[in-house]
């Protein structure tokens, strides 16, 4: 065998090894694609500065805070068959930024157009919430969540009208799963940063790829962001840690 | 398409035998097939597809398309190489940034591809003609 044979292996050898490596790592990035029609296995995306998607196809990302400047706008690819079994779809999902100072805010609560609360007329659309801090600590958020309850009881808990009911007939309420909401115990109550989200959608089964969008602040001081998604169309639902340098 | 330059040949003649429109043709095929059948798990297959037309090249030109001159020839494969990056920046990207040390790959091939096809076709063509074209055809 050549020198030459030999350096050709060795340096092939490498480059499979070091990939193998990266992975363990953390330092994947998201995949480009052109089109959002090009996506077929994977549910998440994320648009850049400049418009292009990636697909979040796997647990573990490294970001690079110039490519994706302030806010990750990310989407949950809307698109099924005809005959699919859902027609109306809600996410929860829960966001931990852990900054390098400490910023004011524990938690903070969104939520999208389309969830009810009971009124006395029957039911009422609620106004959306866009990243509003909830004033009271994570011991109170936690033993608010502690028992069971529907969104109604939640409130008076939590003195805040956040948890609602996903159909207009008080059906699929956000408090379906409230250990999905607790603050876990690793939670960093010096740096991190929780944000609650409910999104509300209608299933869309048309040629059109649908999206439903969802926005991560990227401050400066931000290092990671663990993402949990929960959806009651179970492709949606996953975890995903984004490391920002 | 590529072919043999000839001492007769205009300027635009000899240029458009340095842009090889067959297998660059043959790889925006192959990729918009790949990409329809894998989706976004293309990347791999698509920049595969690239090394194995690369090193088919060489030959193709040297026997199929008859172009007999060294300098030529590897023209040819740089020009294929750079509409290959513009061609498949997406899916190159997709590729390559998977190995740690080409992570940060994604900037510089988008640059590439939009700046040096530009460049490659209009500005360095050309020089490569007027510079090295007598040789070639001295080799003819």
């Amino acid at each position: 065998m050549s020198v030459r044979s030999i350096c050709i292996a060795a340096l092939a050898l490498i480059a499979i090894t070091d990939r193998g490596r990266a992975q363990d790592a953390c330092f994947q990035r998201p995949t480009p694609v052109e089109r959002l029609q090009d996506v077929r296995t994977h549910r998440l995306v994320l648009t850049d500065a400049r418009g292009r998607y990636y697909v979040i196809d796997g647990s573990c990302f490294t970001l690079d805070r110039g490519q994706f400047p302030g806010v990750l706008y990310f989407s949950l690819l809307n698109s099924f068959s005809k005959d699919f079994a859902v027609t109306s779809g809600y996410v929860f999902i829960k966001s931990n930024r852990t900054f390098s100072n400490s910023p004011p805010e524990r938690l903070l609560l969104s939520r999208g157009d389309g969830w009810f609360f009971p009124s006395t007329s029957g039911s009422t659309a609620l106004v959306r919430m866009n990243f509003e801090p909830f004033s009271g600590s994570i011991e109170a958020w936690n033993a608010a969540h502690s028992n069971e309850g529907d969104p109604i009881a939640l409130s008076r808990r939590l003195e805040v009208r956040w948890h609602a009911f996903a159909q207009r007939d008080m059906t699929s309420p956000s408090t379906r799963s409230l250990d999905f909401w607790k603050v876990d115990d690793s939670f960093d109550r010096t740096h991190g940063v929780i944000t609650n989200y409910l999104l509300r959608f209608d299933v869309n089964t048309s040629d059109k790829v649908g999206l439903i969008p969802f926005q991560v602040y990227l401050q400066n001081a931000v290092q990671q962001i663990d993402l949990t998604i929960y959806s009651n169309v179970e492709v949606f639902s996953g975890q995903y840690k984004f490391i920002i340098q | 398409m590529a072919a043999p330059i000839r001492a007769h040949d205009s300027a635009e003649d000899r240029i458009s035998k340095l842009l090889p429109a067959d297998v660059t043709a043959a790889f925006l095929s192959a990729k918009a097939g790949l990409v329809q059948a894998l989706g976004e798990n293309a990347a791999e297959a698509v920049f595969w597809t690239f090394i194995s037309i690369l090193i088919l090249c060489p030959f193709y030109f040297w026997f199929v398309t008859k172009a007999k001159n060294y300098f030529q020839v590897a023209f040819l494969c740089l020009t294929f190489v750079v509409f290959a990056i513009s061609i498949a920046d997406t899916q190159f990207i997709g590729y390559l940034q998977q190995y740690r040390l080409l992570a940060n790959v994604g900037g510089s091939i988008n640059v590439i591809s939009t700046v040096l096809p530009i460049l490659w076709a209009f500005l360095i063509s050309r020089i490569f003609v007027e510079a090295i074209g007598s040789r070639v055809e001295r080799g003819q």
